[in-house]
């Protein structure tokens, strides 16, 4: 039976398409616009695909703007503080986010489900409010600004955005193929297996605690900081409110809207269509934008519950409300409250 | 007589309602007990409470010897007592091969940490293979050696089945809880599997089984428990079981 | 300063208790997490800025209106678009997500993204032990008040409210004795939006108001549900003062940092008591 075995052929040569059509995205326009959306929707999506992969363990984290700031204002302090190369700050900013993750994680990870989400979005403010309230000189404050271009000898950083475009969708590159062969080892297997689909199955089996959750945090945040690390050397501005709630939200909507079951195609598919989408909208009407993500989501919700990446399954994805079976009846005839309760 | 787990005046309330009450009961070592009684008779609750997903409101568990009460479910399944469930019975979610799901099933016998994971040194490597051979042995044991790179969910239910079952023999546990294995299954392959079950009692297991069906069940064990508004109210062989009168009528209407 | 402090604090406190009890109340009986529930907190202003300076001029009048609509806006959301995914947890968070910025993006477009000076409730200042205190300020100090007294009658003495709280305490027990689900949540769903319409109502004239109030106004709530406990009414009043308390004075004296100390006992507590001080623990542990 070959529907048993696993496709892989046909996976490949889609792959393989979508690789050649982005590298050969500035080709078809070098507008200034058009890659500007290219490149932030290539950051969302590393971002996003953190998140899956904490997502992936099992629990949904509210913080990803937290450690998104980590990466963008550690790395800043290494170029704009301590006026060194970006080649080393943009790992650095990585590599910050996943210490953080790494002391906190012990901690943050004895909560489950909704505590967790709840714990995350705290510490996320926490951080927020740290970085601004820290002193210049350690490389926080307000408004950061002056924030250098990369340099690389021979590459023009500056006069145009090119050479960033193929930056982000080297890092990009990279965090898929990471997530992939995560995914295809033991250690992804065990990730998944910690989490909430089957955990109780896993727990009775004596799979828990915190060491498969752990390093899905870690790592997932690692890429976190890189990206954070790449939105500073590109915006070369930072302001706080950058990385607060409201970013954290957009990261979990992105997921759903590309399907939040799909480790690497969901959150890929989601940032692009949410930012592309966003940045469009909000240039011809603000806060357009955000009313249409709205939207898209609670439509996302009642047709495509599997988000846009579920499509690959054809149009049967898509599924008519009014004729899904309920999960639950309630009806609204007849009293509030019955004859039955006490007075 | 070893005995292997028992409970002592154990209790268990939810709110206004009594689940479980004062309920005394034990299993032996290498025996297979079947458990059974109508819905709504404490079944699931009993699990629950044994293998530590529910705390007991009084009583005691104690587990060769030691005190288990209100352990959880990592500290139960550390201990040797392992359950399956009705509901999720295999990691199935993302496309799992039989042997993939043995292989996670497995974890509770790894002794490699974090960073080995990690950075994927030797040692972890090593233990990966070690690992995978006792995963093929059990597979073998149930009779799904040939099946082990099939996409577990889209199995046939009878063989998914036995994968939970292989799944918990992963852990090499020394108590093994089975939650009504043959549910939906037809009277065939319910007794193929339930053959393949109780000939782990050869291989030194010994099983606690929920069984809705009556009849399946006294084929099997050696002895049962009958329960029925939480309270224990018929223990011992099949053949003395199905005569208790007791037994009869809180099955009437159901099987007869 | 210190007395302005108070007043602030009282003030705020109250303003917390009103929000954060209108999360817990959804939260409780219709089991989801309210993303959404600042937005109500800022539509409300928005809606009152808008009647007062086109069609009300009378800031009571526009505020009840308010106040009324959007608990209209809030049981008919619930009806529409949470019901029907009544046990799919994933689902309804991504509704109320959602929700949060349908209803933040469709302010700014209606209304644009500037700061708003709305009108005051009650012109001039009073004189409270020395210090100068606007009256508006003490109308939202007495109209809390006079709201979360309502709202313990409700609870305490209606046969609808101890329905809500005998859901809260055990879902599978209201059920059996006919407690009717789908009214009793469309009747919390409108106390819990109108709780935060009210809080946004009474706030409006003391600061401005624009599209984006809505998301701290969140994050306290969470605060205080957090603290006082999910499920306990006493447990949010006394964490919404404290946390009213630790906000007016420090954002006197410490400024914005203040809001990390909030947090950082958001943190505390879900690290070291979940279920917050005085809150429910959860039965099961699956």
């Amino acid at each position: 039976m070959k529907s048993d075995y696993k496709r892989s052929r046909v996976k490949t040569i889609i792959v393989a398409g979508a690789i050649l059509t982005a590298l050969s995205m500035p080709a078809i326009s070098q507008n200034s616009f058009f890659l500007n959306m290219l490149i932030m929707s290539g950051l969302w999506s590393i971002l996003v695909l953190a998140w899956s992969l904490i997502w992936k363990t099992g629990e949904f984290s509210l913080g990803m703007a937290g450690f998104w700031a980590i990466g963008a204002y550690s790395s800043t302090y290494i170029t704009n503080g301590l006026h060194l190369s970006f080649w080393l700050a943009l790992p650095f900013g990585g590599v910050m986010a996943s210490i953080v993750s790494l002391i906190f994680g012990p901690i943050i990870l004895r909560t489950r489900t909704l505590y967790f989400a709840g714990i995350t979005l705290a510490f996320s403010e926490m951080v927020r409010l740290s970085i601004q309230y820290m002193p210049k000189e350690l490389g926080g404050g307000f408004d950061l600004t002056g924030i250098p271009h990369p340099y690389f000898p021979g590459i023009d950083f500056v006069g145009s955005r090119v050479p960033y475009y193929y930056l982000v969708l080297a890092v990009l590159l990279i965090t898929v193929l990471v997530m992939w062969r995560i995914d295809q080892s033991r250690v992804g297997r065990l990730m998944e297996a910690v989490g909430i689909h089957v955990e109780p199955l896993a727990r009775s089996l004596g799979i828990g605690g915190l060491k498969y959750k752990l390093m899905g945090f870690v790592i997932a945040n690692f890429f976190a900081g890189l990206s954070g690390a790449l939105l500073a050397h590109y915006w070369l501005v930072l302001y706080p409110d950058s990385f607060t709630m409201h970013q954290s939200l957009l990261v979990q909507v992105m997921a759903m809207v590309g399907g939040a079951n799909y480790l690497i195609l969901g959150p890929i598919i989601g940032a692009f269509v949410m930012t592309i989408s966003g940045i469009l909208l909000q240039t011809f009407l603000p806060g357009l934008d955000l009313l249409f993500w709205g939207v898209l989501v609670v439509l996302a919700i009642f047709f495509l519950p599997h988000g846009l990446a579920s499509l690959e399954h054809g149009v049967s994805a898509i599924k008519l409300p009014w004729k899904r079976a309920k999960a639950v009846e309630i009806e609204d005839e007849g009293e509030l409250v019955g004859a039955g309760v006490k007075e | 007589m070893a005995i292997l787990l028992e409970t002592k005046k154990l209790t268990k309330r939810f709110g206004g309602l009594l689940a479980i009450d004062k309920l005394e009961f034990h299993i032996q070592r290498g025996e297979v007990l079947g458990l059974i009684g109508p819905n709504g008779s404490g079944k699931s609750t009993l699990f629950n409470l044994i293998s530590g997903f529910l705390r007991p409101t009084s009583g005691r568990i104690l587990f060769d010897g030691k005190e288990i009460t209100g352990l959880s479910p990592e500290r139960t399944s550390g201990l040797g007592i392992v359950r399956s469930w009705q509901a999720t019975t295999i990691f199935g979610h993302f496309e799992r091969t039989v042997l993939e799901n043995i292989m996670v099933a497995s974890h509770l016998r790894e002794r490699t940490g974090f960073w080995e994971a990690l950075l994927s040194t030797p040692g972890y490597r090593r233990e990966g293979e070690e690992l995978e051979k006792e995963a093929l042995r059990l597979l073998d044991l149930m009779g799904l050696l040939e099946h082990k790179d099939r996409i577990a969910m889209n199995m046939p239910v009878a063989l998914q089945r036995r994968l939970a079952v292989a799944n918990c023999l992963a852990t090499h546990p020394k108590l093994v809880m089975l939650d009504e294995p043959v549910a939906g299954m037809s009277m065939e392959e319910s007794r193929d599997l339930l053959q393949r079950v109780s000939e782990l009692r050869n291989q030194g297991y010994t099983l606690l089984i929920v069984e809705h069906n009556v009849r399946v069940a006294m084929d099997v064990c050696d002895r049962m428990v009958v329960l029925n508004y939480g309270r224990k109210i018929a223990e011992g062989p099949p053949t003395e079981v199905r005569q208790n009168k007791e037994v009869i009528a809180a099955y009437l209407g159901e099987e007869g | 300063m210190v007395i302005q402090s108070i007043v602030n604090s009282i003030m705020l406190g109250l303003s917390y208790v009103l929000l954060a009890s209108g999360l817990s109340l959804v939260f409780g009986v219709v089991q989801i997490l309210n993303f959404s529930h600042g937005q109500m907190y800022m539509l409300s202003a928005m809606f009152l800025w808008f009647l007062t300076v086109g069609f009300v001029p009378n800031y009571f009048l526009a505020a009840t209106i308010s106040v009324i609509v959007i608990a209209i806006l809030g049981m008919i959301y619930e009806k529409g678009l949470l019901r029907p995914f009544a046990d799919i947890f994933l689902a309804q968070l991504g509704v109320v997500i959602g929700l949060q910025f349908l209803l933040e993006g469709f302010a700014e477009v209606a209304w644009g993204p500037a700061d708003r000076k709305v009108i005051t409730s009650v012109p001039g200042n009073v004189r409270i032990a020395g210090a100068v205190i606007s009256w508006e300020k003490v109308v939202v100090i007495v109209a809390s008040i006079i709201v979360i007294f309502s709202l313990y009658y409700w609870i305490q003495r209606t046969k609808s409210g101890r329905a809500a709280r005998a859901t809260v305490q055990d879902r599978t027990m209201t059920d059996l004795v006919g407690v009717n689900r789908g009214r009793l949540w469309s009747l919390v769903m409108g106390i819990g939006c109108a709780l935060a319409a009210i809080a946004g109502v009474l706030l409006a004239p003391v600061y401005l108001v624009n599209p984006f109030m809505g998301g701290m106004p969140l994050l306290k709530s969470l605060i205080v549900l957090m603290l006082g406990g999910l499920g306990s009414i006493l447990g949010t009043a006394i964490a919404g003062i404290m946390l009213g308390f630790i906000d007016g004075f420090g954002y006197a004296y410490l400024g914005g940092v203040t809001d990390l100390i909030g947090f950082g006992l958001m943190f505390l507590i879900l690290l070291i008591r979940p279920r917050g001080f005085l809150g429910v623990p959860l039965e099961i542990r699956l």
